[in-house]
């Protein structure tokens, strides 16, 4: 039995992770990643995600989703993401973010925290977590170090066919010309490199092996 | 200096106030009663209303303080008070907002169960000015804070918050050097609080 170091309680702030089963043999699990936090004088923790496509949620957590803290991030730092991410909810609710595959790393929220919505411009639910902490001055992984997978584009080519009315025509198009181009930040592996970020970055492999790990710890709970 | 647009309306305003009569304007913009005020009154009042006309005919654009034409080069004046009023407005703006930041963190200071509402403040006023566009106004609050007079977390909130639009603001990185000091001074660790705020971006 794998002994649980990266899932664990959440009290303030941390990462989340979903599993899902799905009817596509092609595609048996998708795995979604969340910001976890709690608002001030609330109980509960929320989870903060982009679900789809312009469609941003901020609602309580459910049990399928597993918390993973940071042995890193001290309270100061918490407050701050707690503070933050309350924040970014509050700016986005409404418009939400569209989704895309394309990550660079640049900023993609305007000075008032609203998400860049221009063609083509678009987050998946990894990339906003990415995009949360760069938006912070914290790159948990090193995306120079990135490296594409076989099996990226049959997932971007099965999001892509499950987005396409709801893209639109332009969007569906830009979004296309990115499936097997644009690099995947797999859920598991970003916030699995929320729980061993130590400062640094983590490179490729590090995030890999902390996604792996992340999986077997969800799977034997 | 002013942090928006001096628009032709404004402008147009400035001239009517004055025509005539530059104390009528003076009196308007008490708060920015100074001496350099009165001297550039003085100097506006001596235009002539004729001056004024062509003033609200003419395209003066934001932070430009001398008119393409010679002949126009007493508009700069017009300008200048605009300004001088506006700086004052901000000044108190940007003075009531640092005030509200330390007074939360000062109660944070004292019961910690209140330290998110004063994290809280500290990022919403950072926003609020971004939201704003007056990233004038949050160039002056960082200029002003000052990192002794906070918490190490509402200190770090407030340059992390304005960390996205650092390259617009000169006065960042006074502020980060200032904390790094103070935290240094106070071992606080500050490699750790300002971890990542220091690097290239793609």
């Amino acid at each position: 039995m794998l002994e649980n170091t990266i899932i664990g309680n959440v009290e303030m702030f941390g990462v989340a992770l979903a599993q899902f089963h799905t009817n596509v043999p092609a595609m048996p699990i998708q795995r979604h990643a969340a910001l976890v936090f709690r608002e001030k004088d609330k109980e509960k923790l929320n989870i903060l995600h982009l679900a789809s496509h312009y469609d941003l949620r901020c609602e309580p957590i459910k049990k399928k989703y597993k918390c993973i803290p940071s042995a890193y991030f001290e309270d100061d730092d918490l407050q701050i993401f707690a503070e933050t991410a309350s924040r970014m909810w509050d700016k986005n609710q409404e418009k939400g973010i569209p989704y895309g595959f394309v990550y660079t790393g640049a900023s993609v929220f305007n000075g008032d925290l609203s998400f860049k919505d221009q063609v083509g411009a678009g987050l998946t639910c990894a990339t906003f977590l990415l995009a949360f902490f760069n938006e912070l001055g914290y790159d948990l992984i090193d995306i120079e170090d990135w490296k594409s997978r076989e099996d990226d584009t049959q997932w971007q080519a099965y999001i892509h066919s499950q987005l396409t009315d709801a893209l639109g025509e332009e969007k569906a198009k830009a979004m296309e010309s990115s499936i097997g181009v644009a690099f995947r930040f797999r859920p598991e592996e970003v916030t699995g490199s929320y729980s061993g970020f130590e400062g640094e970055p983590l490179d490729f492999n590090d995030a890999v092996v902390m996604g792996e790990n992340l999986v077997l710890e969800y799977n034997q709970q | 200096m002013m942090p928006a647009t001096a628009s032709m309306s404004s402008l147009t305003c400035l001239a009517n106030a004055g025509n005539g009569s530059g104390r009528t304007y003076l009196e308007k913009g008490q708060a920015a009663s100074s001496l350099t005020t009165t001297s550039i009154v003085e100097k506006w009042n001596s235009l002539g209303a004729s001056v004024f006309s062509e003033v609200s005919s003419y395209e003066v654009k934001a932070r430009q303080y001398e008119p393409a034409l010679a002949s126009m080069r007493s508009l700069r004046y017009i300008v200048s008070i605009y300004d001088l009023h506006s700086s004052v407005e901000i000044s108190t703006g940007v003075n009531k907002s640092l005030d509200d930041i330390y007074t939360m963190d000062a109660a944070a200071s004292i019961d910690p169960d209140i330290s998110r509402y004063a994290v809280r403040k500290s990022i919403d006023v950072v926003e609020d000015y971004i939201d704003a566009g007056d990233l004038y106004s949050l160039n002056e609050l960082l200029e002003r804070a000052r990192p002794e007079m906070l918490r190490r977390v509402t200190a770090v909130a407030l340059l992390r918050t304005a960390y996205r639009v650092r390259g617009k603001l000169s006065k960042w990185m006074r502020f980060y050097t200032e904390l790094f000091a103070h935290l240094e001074a106070t071992h606080q660790d500050p490699h750790r609080a300002l971890k990542g705020l220091i690097r290239s971006r793609v």
